[in-house]
């Protein structure tokens, strides 16, 4: 089996609309049309796909800076705010005896958030040096970065419902902060990091045996 | 001229009988399923190609019950909470006020991108598409919904709210005690109406069906 050149569409010129998964033929010495039938824009890969990735990975750790540093949210107990962070607002949880909770927030926001970041640099280092290594289980790597993608807006929610429910005028009171929006950009970069990434790339040396 | 009509029409078949996995590449043959059968890719076992048993009519009939399900999920209250005699509810579209009130806004326009706009406009699209396609009516512009169904599906994100309120919920519990709104109840709802929608609609099919190729 091993032995088997498999071909791929791009080595017999056809390129596949990820949008309908139609088959193009493009024109000759040309790498990107639009699809024949959805008029999505097709390409035999991505353009520029792991630059674009690397850039938007670089600008979502950036952003992972302010997005755990600037408070979330702010508590007000009679006249008196807290302000917590993403991380303090977890050790609060477990001070109330929220501990479950507390393991749902950490996961989402902050395992997940970093694991993706994780995921995608493995991914894009091994593309960059050209590695043979476990194509298949790169592949389902790149699958789980991208299903994850928008459960880590988990937080940003969270503090949206309950600035709006919990608010008893002076009693108490919940105010969302800027580490909320800051946190938002960076999942967003993230989702357009693992969406410029090409899967197929991991394949083509493969492919080229 | 009929020759090179003849030629093009061969190439576009031959096209159609073959299928590249949209995650290695491999280019394969493209068998044709039966209903509920499932082509999946030998290499990177990535899902090919599906056939769905009734897909247009168990999709409209999910998708129409997302509508209306989707009015009182934004404007009925989600939650609550009751201390000290004093009681505060929130609805989708408060929460979204309040959150903009607080000057955040970026994150308001998220939610409301994310978790109204993004499934309401999927919705619709999905409706009209189906009725389109139960009529057996060929159409470039419903090529171009359809598209957009497609490309913003990440961008809905319902069941990451409906975790987000459960939190907010176990959160409130720590602090008072809760109320459940009847928005709670018709957002799951939605939500379920949503998922139904992915699960029944099969995208090869109507992208066929709309495109005149089947």
């Amino acid at each position: 089996m091993a032995s088997v050149k498999l071909p791929s569409a791009r080595s017999k010129g056809l390129a596949h609309c990820h949008t309908c998964h139609m088959l193009n033929q493009l024109p000759e010495g040309d790498h990107h049309g639009h699809c024949s039938r959805c008029s999505a824009p097709v390409h035999y890969r991505s353009h520029n796909s792991i630059e674009r990735s690397w850039a938007l990975v670089i600008a979502s750790l950036i952003v992972f800076v302010p997005a755990n540093t600037l408070p979330i949210m702010t508590v007000n107990y009679f006249g008196v705010g807290t302000a917590d962070t993403i991380l303090s607002g977890i050790v609060t949880l477990i001070n109330l005896d929220m501990a479950p909770v507390a393991l749902i927030v950490f996961i989402a926001s902050f395992l997940v958030p970093l694991s993706k970041i994780l995921g995608l640099i493995i991914l894009l280092v091994t593309v960059n040096r050209h590695s043979r290594v476990q194509p298949v289980q790169r592949t389902t790597l790149y699958r789980i970065v991208e299903f994850l993608g928008k459960w880590s807006m988990l937080d940003v929610f969270v503090v949206g419902i309950m600035g709006a429910v919990v608010n008893l005028g002076y009693i108490t009171s919940i105010e969302p902060g800027r580490g909320a929006a800051a946190f938002a950009i960076m999942v967003i970069l993230t989702m357009f990091a693992a969406h410029a990434f090409d899967p197929r790339l991991i394949w083509d040396l493969k492919n080229n045996e | 001229m009929g020759d090179l009509l003849e030629t093009e029409t061969r190439e576009q078949m031959d096209l159609r009988h073959l299928i590249a996995c949209s995650d290695c590449d491999l280019l394969l043959e493209r068998k044709v399923l039966a209903e509920g059968e499932r082509a999946s890719c030998p290499r990177c076992h990535n899902t090919l190609d599906e056939r769905k048993v009734d897909t247009c009519n168990r999709t409209l009939a999910v998708a129409m019950a997302g509508l209306i399900s989707f009015i009182p999920a934004i404007t009925q209250p989600l939650l609550g909470l009751k201390a000290v005699g004093l009681t505060n509810q929130a609805s989708l579209i408060e929460c979204i006020t309040s959150i903009y009130n607080s000057h955040i806004y970026l994150v308001a326009i998220l939610v409301t991108l994310f978790c109204l706009l993004v499934p309401l406009i999927r919705l619709l699209i999905v409706c009209y598409l189906m009725i389109l396609v139960k009529r057996g009516k060929k159409s470039r512009f419903g090529l171009r919904l359809f598209r957009y169904f497609h490309e913003w599906e990440e961008w809905g994100m319902l069941e990451v709210f409906m975790l987000g309120m459960v939190v907010a919920l176990y959160k409130i519990l720590g602090l008072a005690s809760a109320i459940y709104g009847i928005g709670l109840i018709s957002f799951a709802f939605l939500l379920l109406s949503a998922t139904l929608v992915t699960q029944f609609l099969d995208e090869q099919y109507v992208w066929e069906k709309l495109s005149g190729q089947r």
